[in-house]
C-alpha cells in the first residue's frame, strides 16, 4: 500500500494560493447579509460586556468592531446582534469591561445570523464559553465550554433570615443548578422548654426526598449550629453546640429545588439565623 | 435596585434578605412552606386544605395522640406529621423569573403580597409601604 501523499494544505508557505488558486485570511466570509448575535447570561449586577474584532474588507482593508453589550443579573438570556461589513471576519474577543464577574458567572455565544431580531436566522455558530474582566472569550482561539460545564461559580450565599418560629428554606434560582458544599443554619431557641430537633430536608419544590436529623436535642436558650455538608461527616452528634449532618455527595440541585429546615418542636420565639451557604453554580438556560 | 448588603424584608413571610449579595451576586426569595405552628393554626382556622391522604395520617396521629398522649416534653404525633409535610405559604412570595428566555426577563413566579420593604440598618426597623 502506498502512503498517502502529504496534504497540500500543510506545505503551503503561509500567504501562498492553494491548489483551488484560492488565498483564505479567515473561514468566515461575511457576505454582507450576516450579523454577529452575542448571547450572554450573567449572575452578577453591573456587567458590560465589550466585543472587540477584526474584519478585512474584500478590498483588503482591515475594519474594527467594537460593541457593547449589558447582561441582566438574573440568568436571563441577553442577546445583541451586530452588523457585519462583507469580508472575512478575522477574529472576537468578548470581555467583562465593567463589573467584576468572578469566574463562571458569565457565559457568552457568538453566532452569524441573517435578520435581527427575535426573527434572526442562525447561520452558524462561532463558539460559547466563560468571560471574565481578564480572561476573555475568543474565537477562534478559545475551548468552548458549555453554561453547565466546567468547575462553576463558587458562590458564598447569606440566605433569608426567617420570621420568629419560622423555618428556613432556600430555593435554587431560574436558570442555575447548585452543587451543595454546605449550609450553615443556626436556632437560637427560647425559654421555652422543649428539645428541638432541627431535621435538614431537600425537595423539588413539593416532594421530599432527602432528610438528614440532627443527632441530639438542641435544649431552649441556647445557640446551635447546625451544618448540612458534603464533606463526609454523618450525624456524628452535638459537641460544643455544632450538629454536623451529611448530605449527599456531587449533590447538583435543579432550579426551584430547595434546602430547608424542617425542625421538630420548634417553638413561636425560636429564632433561626440566615443561613450562609457555599455552592457550585452552574447555568442551565431553562 | 438595592445596593450590596441592603436588607429588605418580605410583606408575605417577613424573612429578611439581601436582594444584592455583597459578592454583587443576585439573591431570589421564595417564602417557606408553612411551619408547623403555622400549619396547626391555619388549619383550625380552615385557611389551608390538605391532601386526602396527608389529612388522614394526620386524623391518625391525633387520635393516638388522644388514646396515648406522648410525655411531656416529647413530640406529638400529629406534630411530627406536620413537620414531614410540604404546604405553601397562602399569597407565598416567589421572586425567581418564569424562565431565562428574553421575553421573561422580569417576570416574577410570585408576586405575594408586594415588593418588599427596606430595613434601617442601623435601627432593624422596617419602612413602611407606602
Amino acid at each position: 500500500m502506498l502512503p498517502h501523499p502529504p496534504d497540500p494544505l500543510e506545505i503551503l508557505d503561509a500567504g501562498q494560493e492553494s491548489r483551488a488558486a484560492l488565498f483564505s485570511p479567515s473561514r468566515a466570509y461575511m457576505t454582507g447579509e450576516e450579523n454577529l448575535r452575542v448571547t450572554a447570561v450573567c449572575n452578577t449586577a453591573s456587567v458590560t460586556l465589550t466585543i472587540n474584532g477584526r474584519q478585512l474588507r474584500p478590498d483588503s482593508t482591515p475594519s474594527p468592531l467594537n460593541e457593547t453589550l449589558k447582561p441582566t443579573s438574573n440568568r436571563v438570556v441577553t442577546t445583541g446582534i451586530f452588523g457585519l461589513a462583507e469580508g472575512w471576519l478575522l477574529g472576537l474577543t468578548v470581555r467583562a469591561t465593567a463589573g467584576s464577574p468572578p469566574a463562571g458567572s458569565t457565559w457568552v455565544l457568538l453566532e452569524l445570523v441573517r435578520g435581527s431580531g427575535s426573527q434572526a436566522q442562525l447561520v452558524q455558530t462561532l463558539g460559547y464559553g466563560f468571560v471574565t474582566a481578564n480572561k476573555p472569550y475568543a474565537w477562534p482561539l478559545s475551548a468552548n465550554t458549555d453554561p453547565f460545564d466546567g468547575a462553576g461559580h463558587l458562590r458564598l450565599i447569606v440566605g433569608a433570615t426567617p420570621a420568629a418560629g419560622a423555618e428556613i428554606s432556600e430555593t435554587v434560582p431560574t436558570g442555575a443548578q447548585w452543587e451543595l458544599i454546605s449550609f450553615e443554619a443556626d436556632l437560637t431557641t427560647a425559654v421555652a422548654v422543649a428539645n428541638r430537633v432541627p431535621v435538614f430536608t431537600i425537595d423539588d419544590g413539593a416532594n421530599i426526598y432527602y432528610r438528614a436529623p440532627v443527632n441530639g436535642n438542641e435544649t431552649a436558650s441556647a445557640t446551635w449550629r447546625n451544618i448540612l455538608t458534603t464533606i463526609g461527616s454523618v450525624n456524628n452528634g452535638l459537641l460544643q453546640n455544632v450538629a454536623v449532618e451529611g448530605a449527599p455527595s456531587n449533590l447538583r440541585l435543579p432550579a426551584g429545588h430547595r434546602i430547608r429546615t424542617a425542625t421538630i418542636a420548634i417553638q413561636g420565639a425560636d429564632q433561626y439565623a440566615a443561613p450562609i451557604y457555599l455552592v457550585r453554580e452552574r447555568f442551565t438556560l431553562e | 435596585m438595592s445596593n450590596p448588603g441592603d436588607l429588605v424584608e418580605c410583606q408575605t413571610c417577613h424573612g429578611q434578605y439581601m436582594p444584592v449579595q455583597p459578592d454583587g451576586t443576585l439573591y431570589f426569595h421564595a417564602c417557606p412552606p408553612l411551619g408547623v405552628g403555622e400549619l396547626r393554626d391555619a388549619l383550625a382556622a380552615k385557611t389551608v386544605t390538605l391532601p386526602a391522604r396527608d389529612a388522614l395520617r394526620l386524623q391518625a396521629a391525633l387520635s393516638a395522640d388522644a388514646a396515648a398522649p406522648v410525655p411531656a416534653g416529647e413530640v406529638s404525633r400529629a406534630d411530627a406529621v406536620l413537620a414531614s409535610l410540604s404546604v405553601p405559604r397562602p399569597n407565598m412570595r416567589d421572586e425567581n423569573v418564569v424562565s431565562t428566555r428574553e421575553k421573561d426577563k422580569g417576570k416574577l413566579k410570585a408576586a405575594g403580597l408586594g415588593a418588599p420593604l427596606a430595613v434601617d440598618a442601623a435601627t432593624g426597623a422596617v419602612a413602611v409601604d407606602v
